[in-house]
């Protein structure tokens, strides 16, 4: 006893002794947003915190985690609760030293959850008002940056601007956060001259408001703040509304956001969204330099700045000369040569997330800003980049699909050169075999943008090849247009992946394609053995004896039927059962991870964003590894059949698996159209389907196979939109005959 | 008694041994074709009264056969024994005119009310199909004047605006009518207008200031 405890004693020692000699635990930090992903003002703070992060991220030093709560699509109390599990299974074990909050629903999130998920986090904020603040009850409590942007200064530097205005028209839409921009504008309109009549359009739906925006005498301006919501409940990201406004305005329009320029707005006092990001970055850096601060202070706004799109001051004859002084102009080109620069930013930008160039391209751009006196300089290294890529890219025409430009890893790829590429649509070129002109057409009429969608092309030569193609629409020139990257992937489609997507595509396919051929295989000799039976019938009521090697021959027939059908049977309850039925213990997050591989190509196939929510670790589950994945790439199939008649940008899939008392409980969740209400009772009924094709016995095998381990398969009541799927395992600790099942 | 004639088209043998079997003692003369090309090169010859057809055959699909049937304007009422039948295939196969759908397996007694309707149908559209013939004859002989009279008067003019549409006078017009009544046996205006419906001769096009108002 005595020498076990001095053993332990020693060990502690080496164990302080040895602490500092480990590598130091990296400082952690978790951003969690009120909205979407896909949000522009969520990118550009983001991509502001990683310009100070990224050479920390690298080595290890500081850990950023994110989390968008997407209020709009998730709006409901169980939602956030999902999301706080979640956070908590993920970083429960390693709670970040500082909790980065933007916006007012994450802030009200967090403040509710702080002491339950990480109450030794320090907590900034970004992206908030003090009144908002105030509002939350948590002014005093947090750090960070405010972001009270006044609308003050534009409303007076604006009667000089436009000398002639008349009207101001102040837009928003129907949103919470909407109406508090409503509110502040009627309080500070009041500093404008008594000449401009101020009205308010608010909450209309987006239809009626381009359509009265059109309509506006040459004396009147639009004030666009923002605009998260339609009156019918739809959202939208502020962006594209502005952009969308900007398209059918009839005069020149304003907006308080940085990420609006480029869309055709013509500027404003504005936040810099992306400055933002950056200075919280080095807030958070602040409190691991110095951890005995107790308090992080709540800084003062950034100072407002004004940005104008120089293009669009041109067009509406704003005289540059009337502006602030400190103004920055961006879109200053005159050329044809530096619109494309632009164009070529956003290239650039996209290129960074998947290649090499990341690095040398940022620095190539922030080193670009120095030096924009020296157009041409910049001009030859973006032509550069835009000439040497190893990605295909090419320029489309929005409007009617024309390729603009192509260059030449696209001439490359494709076996076309660009004179004759260009002036002409892919369809016409037939590099797309399975795209109409029309599924291009709806697609670009939708503006939105695409990551990652492996697509099939044929080359010059006739060749098959696969690609993955990302693609975002951009101005070029004035006109509205798709900038198109491609990479080869047909090496990566090679023969273990062909096996693979076979071995896949046979399992994915099993339970539908058998039961077709059962209904087939079974119904032709049973239709032969019924003809027989009834000719025998048939002989006997004549009264006529039949000869008996006709007998014999009818029942020899009738046998042979007989022992048709059930061979048909036995194989397929052979392919059902594996013929093994083990059960082992598994982790259900590997097991998870396992069945989305399968799907991912499926998943990118069809354009849907397959997302796993796992926590860090799982205990074990006793199952059959085969069947439950089976399970598990039926559900998430049948999500991404419910997606089809979903637009593109909206397809999403969430797995999710959340350890209860005794038993693991596994999630699918898309954001289909749901199940409808008719069927809700009936869809794990054998034979019951919705789909045009469906055999209706995906769900009932399902099901059946669950229970068999012991647990339950149901169907969540209807949220805000799409279907939940929910299953249940048992654990291997909890289960009865743990012990005897190995 | 008369021994019905009838073709089954399946791919698979045992069905059609077990077929032959139940409809030759109940007294049919039972043709078996493998494929739908055997059928096509084999109906006529046969002489069949009625068709018995599988939708999952190996060269074309049943209703690909029935079409092409139909298009080689076969006086064959056609019923259809599928093992695979969905609502989209059943419903085209009746819309283009097959007197039952059945699904395998099928009972004697469904199968042989099918066939018995089918021959009912079939001898139905032998006697229109003879009748047709028979008149198509008689309006044949008509001259080509008395033939455009014809299309005249089934439309529902007047001799005198026959005669001042063809440009003849009106007596020349009652002659005509007299020859047409005399070669095809029909004296109403009625009993022509019918038979040209029937035939699907078209009524000639209105002319004239009578009609503008």
């Amino acid at each position: 006893m005595r020498s076990w405890r001095s053993w332990t004693l020693v060990f502690c020692w080496l164990l302080l002794t040895a602490s500092p000699l480990i590598a130091a635990e990296p400082f952690r930090i978790l951003q969690i947003y009120s909205n979407n992903r896909l949000l522009p003002a969520n990118l550009a703070v983001d991509a502001g915190l990683r310009e100070v992060l990224t050479p920390l991220l690298e080595t290890g030093e500081v850990e950023l985690h994110t989390a968008y709560l997407d209020v709009i699509r998730f709006p409901s109390a169980e939602d956030d609760a999902e999301m706080a599990t979640f956070l908590q299974s993920r970083n429960g074990e390693h709670p970040p030293h500082v909790v980065l909050t933007f916006g007012p629903q994450a802030a009200e999130f967090y403040r509710d959850r702080q002491d339950d998920l990480f109450p030794d986090a320090r907590w900034l904020v970004g992206t908030s008002t003090l009144p908002s603040l105030q509002e939350l009850g948590i002014a005093d409590k947090v750090g960070g940056r405010l972001m009270q942007l006044s609308l003050v200064p534009f409303f007076k530097w604006l009667p000089r601007m436009l000398p002639d205005l008349r009207r101001l028209i102040v837009v928003t839409g129907a949103a919470d956060f909407d109406r508090k921009w409503e509110a502040q504008a009627q309080e500070e309109c009041r500093v404008l001259p008594e000449g401009i009549t101020v009205e308010f359009w608010s909450g209309l739906p987006l239809g009626t408001l381009c359509e009265r925006a059109a309509q506006l005498p040459a004396d009147a301006a639009i004030l666009y703040l923002t605009y998260f919501q339609a009156p019918d409940g739809d959202a939208w990201f502020p962006r594209d509304v502005a952009a969308q406004l900007a398209e059918t305005a009839s005069v020149p329009i304003f907006g308080p956001y940085d990420t609006y320029l480029g869309t055709g707005v013509t500027g404003g006092v504005v936040t810099g969204f992306r400055d933002l990001g950056a200075d919280i970055a080095q807030q958070a850096l602040a409190v691991r330099d110095h951890p005995d601060n107790a308090h992080a202070t709540l800084l003062q706004s950034l100072p407002p700045r004004f940005r104008f799109d120089h293009r669009q001051l041109k067009r509406w004859g704003i005289d540059e000369g009337d502006l602030p002084a400190d103004s920055e102009i961006r879109f200053s080109a005159p050329s044809l040569w530096e619109t494309h620069r632009a164009t070529l930013l956003v290239v650039a930008g996209l290129l960074l997330v998947q290649t090499a160039l990341v690095i040398g391209l940022l620095l190539g751009r922030a080193r670009q800003k120095r030096i924009q006196r020296d157009l041409r300089q910049s001009e030859q290294r973006f032509s550069g980049i835009f000439q040497s890529s190893p990605t295909a890219i090419s320029l489309i025409r929005q409007s009617d699909g024309i390729l603009l430009d192509v260059n030449p890893s696209w001439e490359q790829l494709f076996g076309h050169g660009r004179d004759e590429a260009i002036h002409h649509t892919p369809i016409e070129l037939g590099i797309l075999p399975d795209v109409s002109f029309e599924d291009l057409r709806n697609f670009f009429a939708t503006g939105r943008g695409l990551q990652n969608f492996e697509q099939a092309i044929r080359t010059q030569t006739g060749e098959s090849r696969w690609i993955n193609l990302s693609c975002d629409r951009i101005q070029l020139a004035g006109e509205e247009c798709y900038v198109v990257m491609a990479k080869d992937i047909t090496d990566r489609h090679s023969l273990e992946e062909a096996r693979e997507s076979l071995a896949q595509a046979s399992r994915l396919s099993l339970v539908g394609e058998l039961t077709a051929s059962i209904a087939h295989e079974i119904n032709q000799p049973l239709a032969a053995i019924l003809s027989n039976a009834d000719a025998f019938f048939a002989a006997l009521r004549s009264g006529k004896p039949l000869p008996p090697e006709q007998i014999q021959a009818i029942i020899e027939d009738i046998r042979r039927d007989d022992l048709r059908a059930a061979e048909v049977i036995r194989k397929v309850r052979n392919l059902l059962r594996h013929q093994r039925i083990e059960r082992d213990p598994v982790d259900p997050a590997m097991l998870i991870r396992e069945a989305m591989r399968l799907l991912r190509h499926d998943a990118a196939r069809r354009g849907v964003q397959l997302e796993c929510r796992l926590p860090q670790t799982l205990p074990s589950v006793l199952v059959d590894r085969q069947q439950i994945e089976q399970v598990l790439v039926n559900l998430v199939l049948n999500a991404f059949d419910a997606l089809q008649i979903t637009p593109v940008g909206s397809r999403s899939v969430i797995v999710a698996a959340v350890a209860m008392a005794e038993r693991c409980e596994i999630k699918v969740q898309d954001t289909g159209p749901g199940i409808p209400a008719d069927s809700r009772d009936r869809i794990f009924d054998s034979f019951h389907t919705t789909k045009p094709n469906g055999m209706g016995l995906g769900l009932a095998l399902s099901r059946s196979i669950i229970q068999q381990h012991g647990g339950k398969l149901w169907l969540l009541p209807e949220k805000a939109s799409g279907a939940t799927f929910c299953f249940t395992l048992p654990l291997v600790s909890g289960h009865p005959d743990a012990l005897f099942q190995r | 008694m008369i021994r019905h004639r009838i073709g089954i088209a399946d791919d698979d043998k045992s069905q059609l041994r077990a077929l032959r079997r139940l409809l030759v003692l109940n007294d049919f003369d039972v043709h078996l074709f493998e494929s739908a090309h055997d059928f096509l090169a084999g109906y006529e010859v046969a002489k069949l009264d009625c068709a018995l057809l599988d939708l999952d055959l190996p060269d074309l699909n049943g209703l690909e056969l029935q079409d092409r049937l139909r298009r080689q304007a076969a006086v064959l009422p056609v019923v259809f024994l599928s093992g695979v039948g969905d609502i989209p295939s059943s419903v085209q196969a009746i819309r283009n005119g097959a007197i039952n759908f059945l699904t395998k397996p099928v009972e004697e007694s469904a199968l042989l009310e099918a066939l018995q309707l089918a021959m009912a149908e079939g001898a139905k559209a032998r006697v229109e199909a003879t009748e047709k013939s028979a008149l198509r004859k008689r309006i044949q002989r008509l001259t080509q004047r008395e033939f455009e009279v014809l299309r005249h008067v089934i439309a529902g003019q007047l001799n005198k605006q026959i005669a001042a549409d063809l440009g003849i006078s009106e007596q020349t017009v009652k002659v005509h009518r007299m020859r047409i009544t005399e070669k095809t046996g029909l004296i109403s205006v009625a009993e022509l207008v019918r038979t040209a419906e029937r035939l699907s001769i078209a009524p000639a096009a209105m002319q004239g200031t009578a009609f503008a108002a």
